[in-house]
């Protein structure tokens, strides 16, 4: 049993994928700390242009959409997105052939799931994220999706705020976007990112703290609704909801 | 852009809403739909848009005595011949009293089968004539599609990797994205039972009127099926709230009246007050 040690681009993913492929009961991850099983040799991969390029052509070959719905999957935040993706890739090049319809096919289902999940949540951010006026006129939008979105979510907000110059900072994956109404560049970020907020900006959320306080019913608390209608894990990033444990 | 029809029929429009007439209603709508079927047929590069979101309609349902069937009808007609994108139903609710005017609200169960039953018109290839007969109401206890479903057992079942489109669109818990499903997966490999659970068909109603490779799952006759779906209907079914008390009709409740609805109290009663008594009778709110 081959374990194929990934970091978790998708370049090195298509390198892993053209020896991968071929191989039974292999497992490719990007994870490294995890219990090997007995008998296993770890192999390191390192993206090879070349590899990848080939098994990419090989893959648009087969099927043309194929390639945007690998992408997409290898953008899920979990542990066994790679696995997926191989096992949809496995299919692909066993049939010879697009596949995307073989709904009862668990691989199939496994991967449309998965890009289920990354474009459900893109589509939720384009309206959840919220921007912050920064001293300097720049607007700030930290957040922490589940998955990989930020690219997916980037030309909305290019036409959306087209003449303000803002930032969108995935706070878990330390990447951000800056985009100057000229030019738009994705960076990485250092571990903690301060920004130094307007004076309007800070009326404001006293503005919105105290009404969300004063619109509060606290005979009718509806916790469990609420929960549902906007997750817990993204109440970080809201201002009306520091200092709430519950 | 809505042109409410208001009544279902010409007859009602007369008693109860005399200042519009059929004629001045159909008539834009007929324009309408004739002004755009003539854009969609002109060819230049540049067309203007006209009207891109489409016409709809709404009616009230139960202010006058046209049944279920009748009110079908008449959405059928109007999607044919004016293109509308949707009729919108109104359940009727009482607010004055007048000799003209039904006492009780019809109900929004009555409206929830009616939205129904415009769905299964629209989306799923039904006819009005088939969901319902010309003076008949839509069953209570049934949704119209178990109601056809019911109707014409001798169609079912139906077996999933053989039946054509249509047949699939009017299995009960299969819907449009399910049958669409079904249809694509169903060319590749032969679909069973557990396929069709990990697709995400919904299998709870759908089990007693199809077969999977020639496997039955559902109840052993029909009798027995009728009351399972009779029994799921009645988990589902509204619980009609009465905001009027027998003695007026206003619809602001008092403060105490409010502060006894905090709480388990379901109904709301109103305080029969004199100014809520003459407002009543003199239809002034």
């Amino acid at each position: 049993m081959n374990v194929y040690l990934t970091d978790g681009t998708p370049a090195c993913f298509y390198t892993a994928v053209f020896s991968a492929c071929t191989d039974k009961d292999c497992i490719v991850t990007p994870a490294r700390d995890f219990q090997i099983p007995l008998g296993a040799a770890l192999i390191e991969v390192v993206a090879d242009t070349e590899k990848s390029a080939r098994v990419q052509k090989k893959l648009r070959a087969i099927d043309g959409g194929a390639i945007r719905e690998i992408s997409l999957i290898l953008r899920r935040g979990c542990a066994e997105r790679e696995m997926t993706a191989l096992e949809y890739i496995r299919l692909l090049v066993e049939r010879k052939a697009p596949v995307r319809d073989m709904l009862s096919h668990p691989a199939v289902l496994e991967a449309r799931d998965a890009i289920k999940k990354v474009t459900g949540e893109a589509h939720n951010f384009t309206g959840f994220l919220r921007f912050m006026e920064g001293e300097n006129g720049v607007f700030y939008a930290p957040f922490s999706p589940d998955n990989d979105i930020l690219e997916l979510i980037l030309p909305h907000f290019l036409r959306r705020l087209a003449t303000q110059p803002f930032v969108i900072h995935d706070v878990a994956r330390r990447k951000a976007a800056l985009y100057n109404t000229r030019d738009c560049v994705i960076a990485d970020t250092d571990e903690r990112v301060s920004v130094a907020l307007s004076e309007y900006e800070q009326g404001f959320q006293n503005l919105w703290k105290e009404y969300y306080r004063s619109v509060n019913i606290a005979q009718r608390p509806h916790e469990k609704q609420m929960k549902g209608y906007m997750p817990v894990r993204y109440w970080k990033f809201m201002p009306e909801k520091q200092g709430d444990t519950k | 852009m809505s042109y409410n029809v208001e009544l279902p029929s010409e007859h009602s429009l007369k008693l109860l809403a005399p200042q519009k007439s059929k004629e001045s209603v159909l008539l834009p709508m007929r324009e309408l739909a004739a002004g755009k079927r003539a854009l969609a047929e002109e060819k230049s590069k540049k067309k203007p848009r006209f009207l891109p979101a489409g016409q709809t309609t709404q009616m009230i349902v139960g202010a006058s005595p046209e049944a279920d069937g009748q009110i079908l009808r008449l959405s059928q007609a109007m999607y044919r011949k004016f293109s509308l994108k949707r009729v919108y139903f109104s359940a009727y609710i009482p607010v004055v009293k007048h000799s003209l005017l039904p006492d009780k609200t019809a109900g929004l169960l009555r409206e929830h089968r009616l939205y129904q039953a415009d769905w299964l018109m629209r989306f799923y290839g039904f006819s009005a004539e088939e969901i319902a007969g010309e003076g008949e109401n839509l069953p209570e206890e049934y949704d119209p599609k178990c109601a056809w479903a019911l109707r014409h057992m001798e169609l079912f079942p139906v077996e999933i990797n053989r039946a054509p489109l249509e047949m699939l669109l009017r299995v009960p818990g299969i819907g449009t994205v399910g049958a669409y499903k079904i249809i694509k997966a169903r060319k590749f490999a032969a679909l069973g039972f557990g396929d069709l659970a990990k697709m995400r068909v919904v299998l709870k109603r759908a089990k007693h009127f199809i077969t999977c490779g020639g496997k039955f799952y559902g109840a052993e006759n029909e009798t027995a099926v009728k009351t399972l779906l009779a029994l799921e209907a009645r988990g589902e079914r509204y619980e009609q709230l009465s905001l009027f008390s027998e003695e007026n009709a206003l619809s602001i409740p008092s403060p105490s009246a409010a502060e006894r609805g905090n709480g388990a109290n379901e109904r709301y009663s109103l305080l029969s007050t004199a100014a809520n008594a003459e407002s009543a009778r003199t239809g002034q709110l």
